[in-house]
């Protein structure tokens, strides 16, 4: 490379005394060539400017002589990033380098944030670099007159392509794409993401699987060192068999902490995190004012706060969530402790990687496991890192409610002739498979409501105009559905503030909702009495005192990747060898010891099953070593076949080692072994009909719901009003398997349930070992190790084989010997 | 399977419970049906989200189950009759109306009842707050105002309870609650939800679990 633009960029990097990597060169070269591609590197590894030279070096080569003077050049560039967080700091990045370039480029932001006269400011006016969420580029999408933004757009890079890979909002990512290439032929497409099993995939993903040039994968080959080490409790006698706080090893992480020059603590719950944060204080008030709090449901402004200080590195400490897996570069970080299991080898490293953040230095984590077998994935966390075995993320295949979303979103803007979108729906990975038939189908819900002939009576959201367009006419829809577009489905939210008005952040309304004005609760590091709770906002004020109410969120139950049950279970197989080469396994001997006493330790080629009866009626457990999700559908199937031998209702409980069945009366598992339990055979159909009665498609329907714009989450504020259309999806399940049973959505439901939820995959898989395991059957008196977490667990599946009348008249029978 | 309703004395009037969820006082030959929220199905449909019709038919067609069973002389509904402004929907109730002019219809006037009392009437509908018959007194909301010394049977609540066995299990029951000081009647609507209540020890609880209604009040 010899000409203008790359000179100027070299010696821009020579002045800051920066050297050029080998792998932006590659991105360089491959990018100027007109090729797409992927770069595969870390955060902090010079990644966005790989990225963002090309697009310099190429204005600067097509105007040579006025790339100093010339203004408004409209939209040249869109960076998508999956989280705002991280776009202020891209956006701070690339405006300096412009301005010291001398380039007169505006390098402007639009996300959930960023203030409506900004925008409309954008609007009037696109600066030549928009930084934005997927989410915002779709409400770009909804504006009228919309291909205006468009017509000088050349490139577009995706940060973070991984964190949206895998997830609905990459697959509004790729619909977004879709347009934009419909609009631009020519547009250069990059994506740049972390290492994930599946980078080939990706890229696929990213550019359509039929392109024209060959795309490109870049490695940029950044090695990290990761230094891992597990805090074990001193006794094993003491520590709990169950629990998921971990607040028991509290006093082991202060030393830690106050050894580093700033520590983030991680946490898997947004309530787990509120927990150790008001613990911590507790126990250590002089560490007040200088250590804080951060997750997804604080106030944008307290979030801020918190970050910039942990850049400044005036923080001694924070407790977090996955809310700061991601994002902005903190430097003062030294060290990182993640409390309970991470599930996955891919976050524990990313969470890993964010202490030591400089090239070449070592990234420190330390492992609190909040009960004891949890210290077995520790075991295999480190086994993990060192053979960096990371986790793909499967990209999601054909969601009819994000398609319906998108096409009602173009609907809303300009409308749209089906003939053109048709075509470039089809260029997708997620859609290529989308037939003619089901088009017509998705095309039918949105104009008719439904899929018979006969049209739904006053049902009017996308008119069909004479020439053919697909528009929304009534101002009202257009309104809502812009208000409601994005594919994260939440519950309604309150706004938690001062009665100053400074606002805190949000809670669940079904958390509020069970508290009484005058109680306490606690929330964003603070004890708060709720005042009064008006137009959706609740009002508080400082409490004295400690109470014991936080807001708990579902959520926070994932399940162990595949990756990771496969070395977990060759760590369990060492301690049935008495390997104990691992701290962590070691410690663990006596447990181990108790479950071959009271039990079976099973080996790789032993399957266990444990029966036990208690007052609340008989116990099976199952333990496959698979992962929640696995047994989600495991015990829902084995659930569903002892269902048929007798009329039976269960209660299910599951984790990631295995699963329990309860019943208030006796599990014929004997007579149930003795035929085939496990078989592979008829699986479709078996999960099907245990998926029916197990409600597990029910949950599923709620996202859809939302997504499809079925469920209104009502305006900001006044949510009130729009109480009239407000049903929950569970009642919308109901009504339309009773009358549309065939409905486009409830086939999503139970195909998600099948594909994404239960991973019938991996479940046939697992199915397949079992049948070559040997069966170990056991009655326990006593719940054993591995049985008593599952056991505690309150939150369960159900699934019943009798008639509701029988079981209530059951419940009288009971009630009534009782008495007797 | 066969439905069945339960008969109940209550104040020494003879109450008939049915799995439609709807009252039936005999001596008075009244017919009592609460929340049914005709045409909230084609709402949502005019607000752009979609629901299928028949949802409003099976509406149309408990209720003339229930005429024929029991032949009353007057209806009364209990409030939220209408979900909010006229559609199809209601005009398939009016129609249904018409089809039924020997019958006397009163309605208790519910928080969704927008339309104006003149339209009500218009569509043969007696319009009234609260509607008292000794020794009841019917309203939509029982948190209302009353003088009256009778006994308050309400609806708007859409009342459910949860009952809970061995072996961690729940199942939620929509349900006639018999209080000390008022009566709540269950949604009759299909296209409703239902909101948990807690009975104490003494109160009568009549659940609708499938077909049947049943007496639960032991349970609670």
């Amino acid at each position: 490379m010899s000409d203008k633009g790359y000179k100027i960029i070299n010696e821009w990097f020579f002045a800051k005394g920066w050297n050029i990597f080998p792998f932006q060169h590659d991105v360089w070269n491959a990018f100027l060539s007109g090729k797409n591609g992927l770069l595969n590197a870390p955060t902090g590894s010079g990644k966005t400017f790989a990225l963002w030279m090309p697009n310099l070096i190429k204005w600067i080569n097509e105007h040579p002589d006025t790339y100093q003077n010339k203004t408004n050049n409209g939209l040249k560039v869109l960076w998508i990033t999956p989280l705002r967080a991280l776009a202020k700091d891209i956006q701070k990045a690339l405006q300096n380098s412009v301005d010291e370039l001398g380039i007169p480029w505006k390098i402007g932001r639009r996300t959930g944030d960023v203030s409506q006269s900004v925008k409309q400011n954008q609007n009037r006016r696109m600066p030549e670099v928009l930084i934005t969420t997927p989410e915002s580029v779709h409400i770009l999408l909804a504006q009228k007159n919309y291909t205006r933004h468009f017509k000088n757009l050349d490139a577009v890079i995706v940060d973070e392509w991984h964190e949206l890979l895998g997830s609905k909002r990459g697959i509004q990512t790729e619909l977004g794409l879709s347009r934009l290439r419909g609009l631009r032929p020519e547009l250069s497409v990059w994506g740049i993401s972390a290492t994930i099993g599946n980078l080939d995939e990706a890229l696929d993903v990213l550019t359509g699987p039929e392109q024209d040039t060959k795309p490109t994968i870049i490695k940029a080959k950044v090695q990290k060192n990761i230094h891992a080490e597990s805090i074990l409790p001193d006794e094993m006698e003491n520590f709990p068999w169950y629990g998921h706080l971990g607040l028991k090893l509290l006093p082991k992480i202060l030393p830690i902490i106050d050894e580093s020059r700033s520590t983030l603590i991680f946490t898997n719950t947004r309530a787990q995190s509120e927990i150790w944060f008001q613990n911590l204080l507790e126990m250590r008030p002089d560490l007040a004012g200088t250590i804080a709090i951060h997750h997804g449901s604080l106030d944008r402004k307290v979030r801020d706060w918190v970050e910039s200080s942990l850049h400044e590195g005036v923080l001694k400490a924070v407790v977090c969530t996955s809310s700061l897996d991601l994002g902005v570069d903190f430097s003062p970080v030294e060290t990182v402790i993640q409390i309970g299991s991470p599930k996955g080898v891919a976050r524990f490293m990313q969470r890993a990687g964010r202490s030591g953040h400089q090239p070449g230095s070592t990234s420190k984590i330390h492992f609190v496991p909040t009960h004891a077998l949890e210290l077995v994935e520790a075991a295999a966390l480190r086994s993990a890192i060192n053979s960096e075995e990371m986790e793909s993320r499967e990209p999601i295949l054909k969601p009819y409610d994000v398609l319906i979303q998108y096409l009602v979103t173009l609907a809303v803007s300009d409308g749209f002739f089906p003939d053109e979108i048709y075509p470039e729906i089809k260029k997708t990975f997620a859609y290529q498979t989308l037939s003619r038939k089901e088009w017509n189908l998705i095309l039918q819900f949105i104009t008719q409501g439904g899929k018979s002939l006969a049209r739904y009576n006053e049902y009017s959201k996308v008119e069909i105009e004479e020439n053919g367009l697909y528009k929304v006419n009534s101002r009202k829809i257009a309104r809502r559905h812009r208000m409601s577009i994005g594919t994260i489905a939440s519950d309604a939210m309150l706004r938690v503030k001062y009665m100053s008005g400074r606002s805190l952040g949000a809670v669940e309304e079904w958390f509020i909702a069970q508290l009484n004005i005058g109680e306490t609760f606690w929330f964003a590091g603070r004890n708060l009495e709720l005042v009064k709770i008006k137009d959706m906002t609740v009002f508080v004020k400082r409490a004295k005192g400690s109470s014991s109410k936080v807001p708990s969120y579902l959520g926070g139950r994932m399940s162990l990747s595949s990756n990771m049950t496969h070395i977990l279970r060759k760590k369990m197989h060492q301690a049935v060898q008495n390997e104990f080469d691992d701290v962590e396994l070691k410690t663990l001997e006596p447990l181990f010891e108790i479950q071959r006493d009271w039990s079976t330790l099973p080996d790789e080629d032993q399957f266990l099953i444990e029966k036990s009866f208690s007052r609340e009626g008989c116990h099976v457990f199952f333990f496959p070593f698979e992962g929640r999700y696995v047994h989600e559908g495991m015990s829902a199937l084995i659930a569903h076949r002892l269902s048929k031998m007798t009329p039976i209702t269960f209660s299910i409980a599951m984790n990631d080692y295995g699963f329990e069945l309860l019943s208030d009366q006796d599990i014929p598992i004997e007579k149930a072994l003795s035929e085939d339990l496990f078989s592979s055979n008829n699986l479709v159909e078996d999960i099907m009909a245990s998926i029916n009665s197990a409600e597990l498609a029910k949950r599923r329907f709620r996202e859809i719901c939302q997504i499809a714009g079925l469920v209104f989450q009502g305006f900001p504020g006044q949510a009130k009003t729009n109480k009239h259309l407000q049903m929950s999806s569970s009642l919308f399940f109901d009504v339309f398997m009773e009358y549309e049973p065939d409905h486009l959505l409830i086939q999503q439901a139970f195909d998600e349930v099948m594909s994404i939820q239960l991973d019938e995959v991996r479940l046939r898989k697992a199915l397949i070992k079992i049948s070559e395991q040997h069966i170990v059957f056991n009655l326990t008196e006593r719940f054993t190790p591995y049985a008593f977490p599952i056991m505690v667990d309150r939150l369960r599946e159900k699934l019943s084989s009798e008639k509701l009348i029988d079981r209530i008249q059951k419940m009288q029978n009971q009630l009534e010997k009782h008495v007797k | 399977m066969i439905i069945s309703h339960l008969n109940i004395t209550f104040k020494k009037q003879t109450l008939v419970l049915f799995p439609q969820k709807a009252l039936f006082w005999k001596e008075r030959n009244l017919l009592v049906v609460s929340d049914v929220h005709f045409g909230k199905s084609g709402h949502f449909r005019k607000h752009g989200i979609a629901i299928p019709e028949s949802v409003n038919k099976s509406n149309i067609q408990r209720l003339e189950e229930l005429l024929k069973k029991t032949k009353p002389s007057s209806i009364l509904f209990l409030g939220d009759l209408f979900h909010s402004e006229m559609n199809a929907e209601t005009e398939t109730f009016k129609q249904w109306r018409k089809s039924h002019s020997d019958i006397e219809m009163i309605l208790t006037i519910g928080n969704h009842d927008i339309l104006t009392r003149f339209e009500f009437e218009k569509m043969g509908l007696e319009c009234t707050n609260q509607y008292e018959l000794e020794p009841f007194i019917f309203m939509h909301d029982e948190s209302e105002a009353t003088e009256s010394s009778y006994y308050p049977i309400t609806g708007h609540i859409h009342p459910a309870i949860k009952l809970s066995a061995k072996g961690r299990q729940n199942v939620y029951v929509p349900c006639f609650y018999f209080g000390l000081n008022h009566c709540m009647l269950p949604a009759f609507g299909t296209f409703t939800g239902n909101y948990r209540i807690k009975p104490t020890q003494n109160d009568l609880v009549y659940g609708v679990v499938d077909d049947n209604v049943m007496d639960l009040s032991s349970l609670i």
